[in-house]
């Protein structure tokens, strides 16, 4: 089999990697969890926000009786 | 999304022989952790390996692989599936750890100038040299060299990429790939020459 030492390299770069690996697992799963919770923040709260906005434009106002001719 | 906080996170054994693609669907349907932990620890080596050879800083590897693993866990929607999922991997890998080089500056300029002597070397011969390298030089001449030159070198010698995948991932024509392949050996060589003495070609 043909020597290729760019991938002898990169095996011993892995092994003298140690620990690093769990480390970062562990930061990129609280990232994921980060945005799991913001996206669910998103599901429950955004539909309440429309509503309060729709109010707040006066969807339900009741049409002045006035302005009619 | 509150469905699946609270679907029990198990992945089945079966998930193991998972195909990138399968894992990939998975994890975007049930947004299940698990399915994108597989990817994680499918794909952290390579693209911690990459970025420590490219950044040339064990901490700075570190981060880079988090933040890109971040990034793309944010893209995974957009994998369409025309590459090979680790090409696609790689590609951000690559993009990312030049665009950081390039904001902090750090890349080495390489003044090659005469080309003449190795441009009737036979290529495969060439290739030969380069991969039998010792370790220890090649870690030596691969620092010295500018970030573009040396991931083109490792996408077509470490990540056994075809010419094709390196145009799609660098968005270039087979010949700008081919011919920023042969000024990568040329500089590679050259580098070389420079730190040993048993000179190559």
């Amino acid at each position: 089999m043909a020597v290729n030492n760019f991938k002898e390299l990169e095996n011993q770069i892995i092994e003298e990697r140690g620990s690093g690996d769990e480390d970062t697992k562990r930061k990129v799963n609280s990232n994921i969890g980060f945005f799991n919770f913001i996206s669910t923040l998103i599901d429950l709260y955004l539909p309440k926000v429309g509503d309060v906005l729709k109010s707040m434009a006066g969807e339900n106002e009741v049409p002045n009786k006035n302005n009619k001719k | 999304m509150i469905i699946n906080l609270l679907n029990p996170i198990i992945v089945s054994s079966s998930s193991k022989t998972m195909t990138d693609e399968e894992a990939v669907e998975q994890y975007l349907i049930t947004q299940n952790v698990n399915y994108f932990n597989l990817i994680y620890d499918r794909y952290t080596n390579k693209v911690y390996a990459k970025c420590i050879s490219m950044l040339k800083d064990n901490e700075a590897a570190e981060d880079a692989t988090q933040e890109i693993f971040v990034k793309i866990l944010l893209s995974l929607s957009r994998f369409t599936g025309k590459s090979k999922f680790s090409t696609w991997i790689y590609s951000i890998t690559y993009n990312y750890c030049i665009d950081m080089i390039r904001r902090d500056k750090k890349d080495i300029e390489v003044a090659v100038n005469d080309f003449s002597r190795i441009d009737h070397v036979d290529d495969n011969l060439l290739d030969a040299e380069i991969l039998e390298t010792n370790i220890f030089r090649l870690k030596v001449v691969l620092n010295h060299m500018n970030v573009e030159d040396k991931s083109i070198l490792m996408m077509k010698y470490q990540d056994d990429l075809s010419i094709r995948e390196i145009c799609e991932m660098l968005n270039k024509t087979e010949s700008a790939v081919k011919m920023k392949i042969l000024r990568a050996k040329e500089k590679f060589i050259k580098i070389y020459n420079e730190h040993y003495n048993d000179k190559v070609s």
